[in-house]
């Protein structure tokens, strides 16, 4: 028998709690990449950090541990109405040239996580020659790049565990196709620099370490 | 990015002013600060000798380089500020520097450059810009936690770049609860 609303408001048990829709599940995954970058930062507490991501804050102290500056750009726009690469795709190359006056070949390490999957080629490639301009010789670029059918509708947020683990946190349930990055292909983006190491990861997701070039004449 | 409908409603709201009727209103305080309210636009300096609580608007440079400022969760500055300790709970386009510590709360939006020798910054606090590092001066590297009680650990076993794991290993992963 149907109960008027009232009836059925007023007769639900209080423990009754309708169940939260399931929300994206952070994962932590060992990060070789990340621990090969580092081994060859400066130890002289001179190092200056450049992250094209967004600010965490396990991500700046476990920085402040070694570095003497660190850059947050966020380079990358999480508003999904942003993610149409035709357009460009999420991106904000002015926020790295506004670095040009202060900070040309000063940093030393770039992390680099979920940038290339989500721009045009184009623009990864505007953004990659200033990221090149603003590193120092020898500087350790480490990037993630996806190398699955699929990946997160919008980019992850990737907090630093320690040395040699991240934490991947999924702003979204949703998933979009993966464009097609070869390493050929990103090795060609990454211009400026020379890939020194890459490692495939069973989850899916291709590390890259490289080494910004001592000669390297902007185009 | 900065939008003022992403900034949560203050906890310290100032009350509707009372009758004054023949009388001058004393100040509006909260904690012993001054308080500029959420209704008051500031185009220029502003300086003094006392803390600070920051609830409206304000546009040029903010020095109080003795005493405390915050900007509170409705303040929306646009300037460089100064301060002992600065606090953020609202949206900053500036640089902030202190003599102390700088804190950015979960729901503070920064878009500048940070110098202090402690800095704080709550998860959820989206900052944009340069954290100097160097700021401790004669007391050396500044203490950069996640945690306003963090300044004591943090920093203190961060250094752990040795090794862990050999390099080429392919997976080791644990799920957490989003």
């Amino acid at each position: 028998m149907k109960l008027p609303w009232r009836s059925r408001v007023e007769t639900a048990s209080p423990e009754v709690i309708p169940p939260e829709p399931p929300g994206p599940v952070i994962d932590i995954y060992s990060s070789p990449g990340l621990e090969e970058a580092l081994r060859g930062g400066p130890d002289d507490g001179s190092c200056k950090v450049l992250d094209l991501g967004p600010s965490v804050a396990d991500n700046v102290e476990f920085v402040a541990s070694f570095a003497s500056y660190l850059q947050i750009v966020d380079a990358i726009d999480r508003d999904p109405a942003a993610s149409n690469l035709e357009g460009g795709g999420f991106g904000r190359l002015s926020a790295l040239q506004s670095l040009f006056d202060r900070h040309r070949r000063s940093f030393s390490l770039v992390l680099m996580w979920d940038v290339l999957n989500y721009l045009s080629i184009d623009r990864a490639e505007r953004m990659l020659r200033s990221v090149a301009e603003l590193c120092l010789p020898g500087a350790r670029l480490h990037a993630i790049v996806f190398a699955t059918d699929t990946m997160p509708a919008v980019p992850n947020r990737y907090r630093i565990i320690d040395s040699a683990r991240l934490a991947y946190e999924p702003a979204t349930t949703e998933l979009r196709g993966v464009p097609d990055l070869p390493p050929a292909a990103v090795g060609k983006l990454l211009k400026g620099f020379r890939v020194e190491h890459s490692f495939v990861l069973q989850h899916g997701v291709h590390e890259y370490v490289a080494s910004r070039k001592r000669w390297y004449v902007k185009e | 990015m900065f939008k003022k409908d992403d900034v949560e409603p203050s906890s310290a709201q100032p009350r509707p002013a009372q009758s004054t009727a023949g009388r001058t209103p004393p100040p509006r305080r909260s904690g012993g600060a001054a308080i500029i309210g959420p209704s008051i636009k500031i185009k220029g300096d502003v300086s003094g000798d006392e803390d600070l609580m920051i609830q409206g608007q304000v546009e040029g440079k903010v020095k109080l380089a003795k005493h405390n400022v915050t900007i509170g969760s409705d303040g929306h500055v646009k300037a460089d500020v100064h301060g002992r300790t600065v606090v953020v709970e609202g949206q900053v386009e500036g640089d902030l520097r202190a003599k102390e510590q700088i804190i950015l709360r979960h729901t503070a939006r920064v878009e500048g450059s940070i110098a202090a020798p402690r800095v704080t910054l709550e998860d959820g606090a989206v900052f944009r810009g340069g954290i100097e590092m160097d700021a401790g001066g004669k007391e050396g590297k500044p203490v950069v936690g996640k945690r306003a009680d963090a300044g004591q650990e943090a920093g203190a076993d961060r250094d752990d770049r040795s090794a862990k794991g050999a390099a080429g290993e392919k997976e080791s992963g644990k799920s957490l609860q989003a």
